[in-house]
């Protein structure tokens, strides 16, 4: 650490309360999209602890935490999906054989770019817009549409695939 | 949306329910701050304080760690270190800091140590910004938490767990809040000792410690009978009528001051101000005082009340003369959570005269800041028992009596070092009053009429109880009436009547319930001194007692208690509903009892028979709600109490009842009884049975030894946990 930055400590205290009251609102949803975007508990828990400590560190400065926060929680999550290797994000999901149809889609999820699958989970878990997602993923709205769409197209073709495939194999049993 | 996009989108939520956003083990049961101060600290990578101090959690040694309800506040972004010259250990002017710099200061040539900024309860936001200032300032702080009240609360209650009394007498706005400094190592020690020095002088700062040790908070304060001091009259007031009997206040107080006048020989004009976490009496129309809205208590002169903007309650409590409320609220406001009273020229109100007026104490911050006030009787020998916390610097206060100029009454006397303050009788409307020193924090006042001898006596009787014990006298003593007829009503034998000698047959100690209401009849035969043979008929919703053999009488099958459950029988009537027999002898009187019986639209019809005839009947069976009772063992010539709701309001004898060879009426516990003699041959001996004020009717036997009525007097009120406790120790045993 550099010995003359004492200027930049800060405190937040929790008589003010607006810093807690904050973390209260938002760190669940955080996490559990966090969750979605890496498919690993301890990971997302890293990511929004860090995003969280960053907002902290500028609580002063940050007119409007929330979209901040999201952005934090979203950067970090993409870095931390470039570390890990796709075997790695889905190391927690069961065997292949043995999941059902929720980890099923996880599983399929985290095979998708990241901006597609960021995309995707913004979408229709966060419910957000495609320009609230343009801002978070730092692109145009149309780009966010063409993310979504290849991104769910992938997904039931995946899905519709296996299905059949699956129903194929009862044919054949 | 499609559907496979409203798929999808349940897909997502379901998985995104498979993860468990409590991470961290430690916030189970706490919300997001306990969390988040773990994140931080794991990020930031500072140490945490529940690890430094978590070999170090020992009582004995006043140490103890800081609890897991750490709370937000974290501190640090980017922290700088000055880094120390390696040999300033020796050369450490450690002039002016506490004692255990030392340790510290070893500590720190180690790594990183730890110091506590203990605050003065209430601390002003001006002040906190100040020593805030100081500790951003410091170029050796690497980092800080703010500890609040909340937090310190809990603390508090981990570390004083095994003392309830202490946990029910403390709030949390009476612990003082803290600064949780870490100097990292290496730091400046010179710097370091510079910063205790500084922060120590600081208005608002109560004190510096090197470890979190609540003996700073005042182990004096802690170290009372009980916290807050409950006190009981002694059994003879006790056991006088208390009709009207107020109960104490007992309302958390976080500050509290009196105000009043000097005279020559004491004080008038007193007029106590309370910041209160309640306003402690029913809410009642506004008045203005003085263009202030305050609530006054109807039944009580002299009581104000103002909510103020936290929501706390400012309270003014005069005695018996509300007329100089009207100078002294005015004067009075809340600066910064503090009381502010300003007197004569000072006060910004020019229209009213507060000429004289001065504090004449404030209570001393901490678990003992509230008053608590347990009045006792309004009819009898009337006893107003009042005990307040006083700062003991100052000179014990003459709390509540005024002494409008009666000199010559007023003296000091010393009692079993007491500091006792006789007061005016006159201005007390004829009673008797004394204050005088009842702990080291507390004072104490009674008013009563009698001499003072009568007064003195009574000072001697009384009892510094607990609280549960307080209560419990309140609840059967004093306000029973007001209450449920149906609530239990839990009694307990006296400490000196060997519990021991209930071993064993604890199991018998048995609670149940009665009911429904329906009707019941009492019957039997009628002596010239009472009843004899008396035998009950009830309609209960259920066999009362367990499985058991039954027998054909006329067209009923009747089912026979236990013989040690008394001659107890049921049968089932046609509505579903159960007719319960309680009979004295179950061979020679139940069968005709049975077929005396019918059910006629739900009512019970007699048919009277030989000399038995129906004594009684009531509209309603009184017998609902749990009771619970001592009954240590029905065939020992143990004693025996046990309780029971009335089965039959109209006259005073109980449908368990064995045969009585006389009846006289008696007077136990206060209220109207009778006392029987039990012409048993398993059990001979003397009985009593009353109705304590609850509407329950108590019967109380012990055969041949003792008195059954010295036994009923010496029964003892307890809550339902008391008695709880006392039925497990038992069965421990």
């Amino acid at each position: 650490m550099d010995g003359d930055a004492t200027d930049q400590i800060s405190f937040v205290t929790a008589s003010d309360g607006a810093f807690a009251d904050f973390y209260g609102v938002e760190h669940d949803l955080q996490v559990r999209r966090a969750f979605l975007l890496l498919g690993r508990d301890a990971l997302a828990h890293d990511v929004v602890a860090d995003a969280f400590t960053e907002v902290l560190q500028r609580w002063d400065q940050i007119e409007t935490p929330g979209p901040y926060l999201h952005r934090c929680v979203l950067n970090g999550c993409r870095d931390a999906a470039k570390r890990s290797g796709r075997e790695e994000l889905t190391a927690d999901l069961p065997e292949v054989g043995e999941r059902d149809l929720v980890d099923h889609m996880a599983g399929l999820l985290l095979e998708l770019p990241f901006r597609q699958r960021a995309a995707v989970v913004l979408r229709f878990y966060g419910r957000l817009s495609e320009k609230e997602i343009a801002e978070q993923l730092d692109c145009a709205p149309g780009t966010v549409g063409s993310l979504i769409h290849r991104g769910v197209a992938a997904l039931r073709g995946q899905m519709g695939n296996e299905e059949q495939m699956g129903n194929d194999e009862g044919e054949r049993s | 949306m499609t559907s496979f996009e409203e798929e999808l989108t349940d897909l997502l939520d379901a998985r995104a329910e498979r993860i468990d956003v409590r991470q961290n083990p430690q916030a189970e049961a706490a919300d997001g701050p306990v969390l988040l101060e773990t994140v931080l600290l794991e990020t930031v990578g500072v140490p945490s304080i529940t690890e430094r101090g978590a070999a170090r959690h020992s009582r004995e040694g006043r140490t103890w760690l800081l609890g897991a309800a750490a709370g937000l506040v974290l501190v640090l972004g980017v922290f700088g270190l000055t880094r120390g010259s390696g040999n300033a250990v020796t050369e450490l002017d450690t002039a002016g800091l506490p004692g255990e710099a030392d340790v510290f200061f070893a500590e720190l040539a180690n790594g990183p140590a730890e110091f506590v900024v203990w605050l003065e309860p209430g601390v002003s936001e001006a002040a906190l910004d100040r020593v805030l200032a100081a500790i951003t300032e410091s170029d050796v702080v690497g980092s800080a938490r703010y500890i609040t009240w909340g937090e310190t609360f809990a603390e508090f209650q981990e570390f004083w767990a095994d003392s309830p009394e202490i946990l029910l007498a403390v709030e949390p706005e009476q612990l003082p809040t803290s600064f949780r400094i870490v100097v990292s190592a290496g730091a400046d020690e010179d710097l370091v000792a510079d910063l205790i020095r500084q922060v120590s002088d600081l208005d608002g700062v109560r004190n510096v410690a090197f470890d979190v040790d609540f003996v700073d908070l005042g182990e004096a304060e802690l170290n009372v009978p009980a916290t807050p001091l409950f006190v009981l009259p002694a059994d003879e007031l006790l056991r006088s009528p208390m009709d009207g009997t107020r109960a104490g206040t007992d309302v958390p107080v976080i500050e509290a001051l009196v105000v009043g006048r000097r005279t020559d020989t004491g004080f008038t004009d007193m007029v106590t101000i309370e910041r209160a976490t309640k306003r402690g009496f029913l809410a009642t129309t506004p008045i203005e005082i003085g263009g202030r809205m305050v609530e006054p208590f109807i039944d009580q002169d002299g009581l104000v009340a103002e909510q103020l903007d936290d929501g706390t309650w400012l309270r003014f409590t005069s005695w018996r003369d509300p007329g100089f409320l009207d100078d002294v609220v005015p004067s009075t406001i809340v600066v910064d959570g503090s009381i502010v009273f300003a007197s004569g020229d000072a006060a910004d109100t020019a229209d009213v005269d507060t000429a004289g007026f001065e504090v004449l104490t404030r209570s001393r911050p901490g678990p003992h800041a509230g008053i608590t006030t347990a009045v006792l009787g309004d009819a009898g020998p009337q006893m107003i028992l009042s005990t307040a916390a006083v700062d003991p610097e100052a000179a014990p206060l003459f709390f509540i009596a005024r002494n409008d100029g009666d000199a010559e009454r007023f003296s000091n006397a010393d009692i079993d070092g007491y500091f006792l303050r006789p007061s005016s009788s006159t201005s007390l409307g004829g009673l008797n009053g004394f204050t005088w020193r009842i702990s080291q924090d507390h004072v104490a006042s009674i008013v009563m009429p009698g001499s003072d001898e009568d007064v003195l006596a009574a000072i001697e009787g009384l009892l510094i109880v607990d609280e549960a014990r307080w209560q419990a006298a309140v609840d059967g003593e004093l306000t029973v009436e007001t209450e449920t007829a149906s609530a239990p009503l839990f009694l307990l034998p006296p400490d000196d009547v060997s519990l021991e000698g209930l071993q064993g047959v604890v199991s018998s100690i048995d609670a149940w319930t009665e009911g429904p209401t329906s009707p019941g009849i009492a019957v039997g035969r009628e002596t010239a001194t009472g009843f004899d043979r008396l035998m009950s008929v009830a309609l209960l919703d259920a066999r009362e007692f367990g499985d058991s053999e039954s027998r054909m009488i006329g067209a009923r099958e009747v089912f026979i208690a236990a013989e040690e459950q008394g001659g107890s029988a049921a049968a089932l009537t046609e509505d579903g509903l159960w007719l319960h027999f309680y009979v004295n002898d179950i061979d020679s009187e139940l069968e005709p009892l049975v077929e005396a019986i019918s059910v006629v639209d739900g009512e019970i019809v007699f048919e009277s028979y030989g000399e038995i005839v129906e004594l009684s009947r009531v509209s309603r069976l009184s017998a609902v709600g749990p009771t619970m009772s001592v009954a240590p063992n029905i065939n020992s010539n143990a004693e025996r109490a046990f309780v029971t709701r009335p089965h039959f309001e109209d006259i005073g004898l109980i449908s368990f009842a064995v045969s009585f060879e006389a009846v006289t009426t008696v007077e136990v516990r206060g209220h109207a009884g009778f006392q029987v003699v039990i012409d048993d041959a398993s059990s001979p001996g003397t009985a009593v049975t009353w109705f304590e004020p609850s509407g329950h009717m108590v019967y109380v036997a012990e055969p041949e030894s003792g008195s059954a009525l010295e036994l009923a007097e010496s029964l003892i009120v307890v809550d339902e946990d008391t008695w709880r406790a006392v039925m497990a120790e038992l069965q421990l045993n």
